[in-house]
């Protein structure tokens, strides 16, 4: 449970942040985790466990918004939670949650060229600069970093 | 479509292709190699699973990271207002 907080806690939280008011983000974050725990042996082993996971907070986060003392709800918010997208955005927060797990399982210096590139939108170039190595080794990187990514991510895939 | 097999070809560069970063020209000489090259064609195939990941993890992370810009912004113009 521990291990759950640790790696999906921060993402769980964000993904709270975006619906809810920040003061009410903590006591929502600890609701979910213990209904995680709580229900951990009906866990779907056929189902990704961070779809899992981000549906129960998509879930607590409507309970929140219900009983919510706020009168005034944004529509883009209602539509992202409750409406036909918010199960789309809760899998796409799910699916970044288990990337970031893949990346986590990459040589350092795979994983570093690839978040430069992707999250701070540097050119190869421009991380080749940034590190201090040859672009060709930062290509390189990347390329290996990508395979072994893909590779992660659709082994993940095809064992649920 | 050819396989080069052991043949030495010189690869176009599928991440750059992928993330934008190629000119005009790379970019349509490789997709001109693409339509012939069945061993650059797969490594392609290879990487774009972990490249839509990315590029979906990036607008995810983006909106998040707003929402908790947003509460800073405030928060300061509250201590200063």
């Amino acid at each position: 449970m521990e291990e759950a907080y640790r790696a999906y806690g921060p993402a769980v939280r964000a993904y709270l942040r975006h619906f809810l008011p920040r003061e009410e983000v903590d006591d929502v974050l600890q609701i979910v985790f213990l209904e995680v725990w709580r229900s951990r042996s009906r866990i779907d082993p056929a189902r990704p466990f961070e779809a899992w996971l981000f549906g129960i907070a998509r879930k607590r986060a409507i309970d929140q918004l219900r009983r919510s003392s706020h009168e005034i709800v944004s529509v883009e918010t209602v539509r992202e939670l409750v409406g036909p997208d918010g199960e789309d955005f809760a899998d796409r927060v799910a699916w970044s949650a288990e990337l970031r797990g893949g990346l986590s399982k990459l040589p350092a210096e795979q994983r570093e060229a690839i978040e430069l590139s992707y999250f701070s939108g540097l050119t190869q170039a421009e991380i080749a600069d940034r590190v201090g190595s040859p672009i060709g080794t930062i290509k390189a990187r990347m390329a290996r970093g990508m395979h072994r990514l893909t590779d992660l991510l659709v082994a993940e895939g095809e064992a649920t | 479509m050819t396989d080069h097999g052991s043949v030495e070809h010189e690869s176009p560069d599928l991440v750059g292709l992928l993330t934008g970063e190629l000119p005009r020209d790379q970019t349509l000489a490789a997709a001109r190699h693409l339509e012939g090259c069945a061993k650059c064609a797969h490594e392609l195939a290879d990487i774009v699973v972990a490249h839509a990941a990315l590029r979906s993890s990036s607008r995810v992370s983006g909106l998040l990271e707003e929402d908790e810009e947003d509460v800073e912004t405030a928060a300061n113009t509250t201590a200063t207002g």
